[in-house]
């Protein structure tokens, strides 16, 4: 226990290059949100009165702006949610200080990289019409009375929209991954959903992507609907555990 | 806050500067960013849940009946023509909502853990 400064718990959303940084940003509980420095690094944190945390709507939203705010000024090493410290000299103590070098070159391998997340979903209708449209055995089974018959349908557009979801997300994530440094793709999406992916880009390479995505969503236009988001902070490329 | 883009494409790629709900937070920072073991306070366990909205097609009899209902409903003729976005923006909606019952359920998790709230 350091007998000086702050002995309130300190909630940390990440860490950044002392030079240039400052925020005004409100945090989770509503806490102004300071700049904590040591040396060339620069941890963003915040009071809580209590270092239990809940995921409350409000804080979390509160979480990514104070991150996507510090890193519209500088290169930004995002921590997930709920990273709390005893005080803030402690989050000098037990992570600046010992992590200071392994900090140090995460924030230089990220300088002038930016995330830019890409979600893409089929209008449920107009998919489940071109898949009527492109397999006549489909179109024929579609009508039929019977619980068997029924049941052969279901599969076969179960299928037809599984075949179709792997081309298309292939094709969509192998033409973003060519503007890319590295690309992270989740396997776990929802029912009409196809691409769930972040991609780490050079910050000029930006506007090449949007082009990219323009065209996708122009040629699969009417069944699918993208939505790209970004520029972020690199929260997907950046995804490790420290054990202490 | 998000706008979309001028253009052909215009109703088929939304482009959002940044998250632009609970729904793209949530993508971003539970499971995401630096984690620190020991200093973690949120209880891991509820974080699972962030994905109720994240279900892969399985093959199942419910699966295939719903598939099967769905495509019977079809108006081919209407659905031929272009999607309107009412209904796109509709299913976002739908994406939105599950993700809001998946904090809840963090909530609870995380609030029965401390055994305090």
């Amino acid at each position: 226990m350091s007998p000086t400064v702050t002995e309130a718990p300190a909630y940390v959303y990440g860490v950044t290059w002392a030079d240039g940084a400052r925020t005004d940003a409100r945090g989770v509980g509503d806490a102004s949100v300071r700049v904590l420095e040591h040396g060339e690094l620069a941890a963003l944190v915040s009071d809580i009165p209590s270092p239990d945390i809940r995921a409350k709507r409000r804080d979390l939203l509160r979480h990514a702006d104070v991150l996507q705010q510090a890193f519209e000024q500088r290169t930004v090493v995002p921590l997930g949610f709920g990273t709390v410290f005893d005080s803030g000299d402690d989050v000098v103590a037990e992570l600046l200080e010992p992590r200071y070098e392994e900090l140090v070159s995460l924030l230089q391998e990220l300088d002038g990289l930016v995330e830019l997340t890409l979600r893409a979903f089929y209008d449920d209708q107009a998919v489940l019409a071109a898949i009527v449209h492109d397999d006549p055995q489909i179109a024929a089974l579609r009508g039929l009375s019977g619980q068997g018959a029924q049941m052969a349908l279901g599969e076969a557009v179960s299928r037809a929209l599984a075949d179709r979801r792997n081309r298309d997300a292939d094709e969509i994530v192998a033409e973003l991954s060519s503007l890319s440094r590295e690309v992270v793709v989740e396997e776990r999406v929802a029912e009409f959903e196809l691409v769930r992916a972040a991609f780490l880009v050079d910050r000029p390479a930006v506007e090449e992507l949007e082009t990219c995505a323009e065209q996708l969503a122009e040629r699969h236009g009417g069944v699918v609907r993208f939505k790209l988001t970004g520029p972020l902070p690199p929260h997907h490329f950046v995804s490790e555990r420290w054990a202490s | 806050m998000s706008v979309a883009t001028q253009g052909t494409a215009s109703n088929y790629l939304q482009r959002a500067p940044s998250p632009s709900g609970l729904a793209d937070v949530i993508d971003l920072i539970l499971d995401k960013g630096l984690v620190i073991d020991a200093f973690v306070r949120v209880a891991v366990i509820g974080i699972e849940l962030v994905t109720i909205d994240a279900r892969i097609v399985i093959a199942s009899v419910d699966t295939y009946l719903r598939f099967a209902e769905a495509v019977n409903r079809l108006d081919l003729a209407q659905t031929e023509n272009a999607k309107g976005i009412d209904e796109l923006t509709d299913g976002g909606e739908k994406v939105k909502d599950k993700a809001k019952g998946a904090v809840e359920g963090i909530k609870e998790k995380v609030t029965g853990s401390n055994g305090k709230s």
